[in-house]
């Protein structure tokens, strides 16, 4: 196309014909057809690109007018909300200092005042409104960053009657295959080791439930107790419960024979008297024992487990991995260059990371897959590096010939290939190519190659030999609870609750052993069997349940009369037993 | 809003408002009445939005006289563009009542043959590859300058945004001419 009938085209379609243009163009137009004929196109295809603007435009106006109006809804929402939560609050504290005074006065022999006051002054219910629309739209009053008393005035709220919301031991949950070797760890360091086919069941899949106590506040809380069934003291280093469940939720207990590991996270694992003890549901609490008695599975069938041999493993070329001797250059040979690419990976793999030692002539010496690994993966493990061909820099650091170490990390599948990996062709190639790599090794004239071996075995134990050492068997499944005898050169006495606080949840705590005791409970009588005489320790009192408890508490040192109960008046109950 | 109000706004291109005022006030009607012959929620809201282009583009042209109510006239130009996408529908039945002058319906009619065209240049434009489109929206409807246009879309000089509008017209023209005889 011409220059001319270019800028004339551009010039109508933009409406800036000039003087002269528009006849000029209407000329071009009756001469040329074809000139014609791509005008009227050119402008339909601007109609087009204008009409596609105009329907952003409408759109975007629409969207606009439906976030506008949303977001007036949810601010009207937002401020009614704001408005029921400052009244239903001013309310209920108006409310709640009117009944104060009779509900406290009503309460048996011994007095249990919970918290401060019970009464308000009438100029502070203003404060308080205050103080809760201040709370409300998180802003502090000036009144309440000079003045003391408002807190006092806080500490007497609905809210503040329970000292502090003890936090709620979650159920964790995990899932494991039950025909290979796994473990697991709680979210505060509990580590469940499974064998191979530990459970009675075909299924594979394994639903195992954890929780963890490992704070006396936690123990407390959940009902828990450090006795034993014939009332003898314990104390303890933490307790587990550890559930498992098959796919239609039937409750699952060990088969004879086998035990799990666990290691507790707490530093009393590494007491030798702490041993494992077993819980029993009573009345009131948990009472321990240290037989197991396995509750007995009416389902159990004996079921032939075939462990599993070797899974699928991929691994990125090896050999042509650079070489690092350093702890650094390892870290930075993991990160960088080693690990397995995403893409390779399956569902079901397993990550590992393998130590491995080269020795000077470029021969694998020994690997290892680091922390604890199913067995199958270790033989497979070891039979696959061993007959990787030479290295061609091996070993070679800094100009000279030595041996390295170096970390990779691989993919491990036991789903995969499973049958193939187990067949003896496998097996049988894996150990001519290690027979043939010995016998080239033995040319070389290597003769570190134990040195070596043991040097990445050591290091490899380092890792798991702790968590082995303080290992605990247990023969099922349940309430476990890591404790030793405590107080047993104490003469120990009985005690009997007074009728007082027999509507009472008593316990008689003391937190630096983590001891926690509870009253044996008979028809209208309940009797602590045996608590240590002489010995400080908290009485700790909960009236009421859910949202309407309240908590006392005092220290004591134990005789045989029980005290007169005055419960001390603090804000915060974990200041004080802590 | 009145109804000059909503199309002075479209006028002066604030129309966000006198938009959302209108999906407000006569989309019901259009949706009652494409529901009542056997439509659905989406292709109610397909016809309103056809008849908010007519609307604007109208507007945007200049002199827009409408003797009707605004509703009206929105109103019938869903039930025109229903009828035309359900020939089997009677067109008396489904355009009666609506109190358009003779002449208002026919320039009715037109424009609504007219944006059928132009629904097709706008899917011919739409086939263009994303820089082909964006060069065409800055020089045409933006008027830029082809040098801020180079800048923009990284291309080497003035010269080559010039010579590659030139060819994603043509495209967009050989895109329209396929759709214009399929």
């Amino acid at each position: 196309m011409k220059e001319e009938h270019q800028y004339l085209l551009d010039a109508f379609l933009q409406q800036n014909l000039r003087e002269g243009e528009e006849a000029r163009l209407k000329e071009l137009c009756s001469a040329d057809s074809n000139f014609k004929k791509e005008l009227e196109e050119a402008e339909l295809i601007l109609k087009g690109m204008k009409r596609k603007a105009i329907k952003k435009r409408i759109q975007k106006s629409r969207k606009g007018g439906v976030k506008g109006r949303t977001s007036k809804i949810i601010a009207i929402g937002l401020l009614s909300l704001a408005v029921l939560i400052l009244l239903s609050r001013y309310l209920l504290q108006e409310e709640r200092t009117e009944k104060k005074v009779p509900t406290e006065q009503a309460a048996p022999t011994i007095d249990i005042t919970t918290q401060g006051s019970p009464t308000i002054p009438k100029e502070t219910k203003h404060k308080t409104l205050i103080d809760t629309i201040s709370k409300v739209f998180r802003r502090k009053t000036s009144e309440q960053i000079t003045s003391k008393k408002v807190e006092v005035v806080d500490s007497l709220s609905r809210e503040k009657s329970i000292p502090f919301k003890p936090k709620k031991i979650r159920t964790q949950q995990f899932s494991i295959h039950q025909f290979s070797q796994q473990s697991i760890v709680g979210e505060q360091g509990t580590k469940v080791q499974f064998p191979a086919g530990a459970f009675a069941t075909k299924s594979d899949s394994i639903r195992i439930e954890l929780e963890e106590y490992y704070d006396l506040k936690d123990m407390l809380f959940a009902d828990l107790s450090t006795q034993t069934i014939d009332g003898s003291i314990l104390q303890s280093g933490g307790m587990i419960k550890v559930e498992a469940f098959d796919r239609t939720g039937r409750k699952l207990q060990l088969k004879e024979g086998k035990s799990v590991g666990i290691n507790f996270s707490s530093s009393e694992q590494q007491n030798s008297e702490m041993k494992i003890y077993y819980g029993n549901d009573s009345e009131e609490t948990i009472e321990w024992e240290q037989k197991a008695t396995s509750k007995k599975d009416s389902l159990r069938k004996e079921i032939s487990v075939r462990p599993l041999f070797h899974g699928g493993i991929y691994y990125k070329d090896v050999d042509k991995q650079p070489i690092y001797s350093t702890t650094k250059k390892l870290e930075t040979t993991l990160n960088e260059n080693m690990r397995y690419q995403k893409q390779w990976r399956n569902k079901n793999d397993i990550e590992a990371k393998i130590l491995y030692s080269v020795g000077e002539f470029g021969f694998v010496q020994g690997a290892y897959i680091i922390g604890e690994s199913p067995t199958w993966a270790d033989s497979l493990v070891q039979k696959l590096f061993m007959s990787l061909p030479r290295f061609e820099e091996a070993g070679v650091h800094k100009g000279e010939k030595r041996a390295v170490r170096m970390v990779l990390t691989m993919a491990l599948n036991p789903q995969q290939e499973k049958q193939y990996y187990s067949s003896n062709e496998w097996n049988e190639f894996y150990d001519l190519k290690i027979k043939r790599r010995n016998a080239e090794q033995k040319q070389a004239g290597v003769k570190e190659r134990r040195r070596f071996l043991d040097q990445s075995r050591a290091s490899f134990q380092e890792g798991s030999g702790a968590m082995e050492k303080y290992r605990r068997n247990s023969e099922r499944l349940g309430w476990i609870n890591l404790d030793s005898p405590c107080y047993r050169e104490t003469e120990v006495i009985a005690l009997k609750l007074p009728d007082s606080l027999l509507d009472y949840k008593v316990r008689l705590v003391e937190p630096n052993r983590k001891v926690i005791l509870a009253p044996v409970r008979s028809s209208k009588k309940a009797e602590f069997k045996k608590v240590p005489e002489g010995i400080e320790m908290f009485l700790f009192v909960q009236k009421g349940e859910g949202v309407n408890r309240s908590y006392a508490w005092q220290k004591w040192k134990i005789d045989r009369q029980f005290p007169e109960i005055r419960f001390q008046n603090k804000p915060d109950f974990s200041g004080t037993i802590d | 809003m009145k109804d000059q109000e909503v199309l002075d706004a479209i006028a002066t291109k604030r129309e966000s408002r006198a938009i959302h005022f209108l999906y407000q006030s006569v989309f019901p009607q259009v949706l009652a009445t494409v529901q009542k012959y056997g439509g659905m929620k989406h292709d109610a809201e397909d016809v309103f939005q056809e008849a908010l282009v007519v609307l604007i583009r109208k507007v945007e042209a200049g002199h827009f006289q409408l003797q009707a109510k605004l509703s009206t006239y929105l109103c019938a130009i869903c039930k025109y563009n229903w009828w035309e996408k359900n020939k089997g529908l009677n067109r008396v039945e489904l355009m009666e009542g609506h109190r358009l002058t003779p002449a208002e319906v026919e320039l009715l009619e037109k424009s609504i043959h007219e944006e059928a065209k132009y629904q097709k240049a706008e899917l011919a434009f739409d086939r263009l590859g994303e820089k082909c489109k964006k060069l065409l929206q800055y020089f045409y409807l933006e008027d830029k300058s082809m040098r801020w246009i180079a800048t923009k879309l990284s291309l080497k000089s003035g010269k080559v945004a010039k010579n590659q509008k030139y060819k994603c017209m043509k495209k967009a023209r050989w895109h329209y001419h396929k759709l214009a005889e399929a």
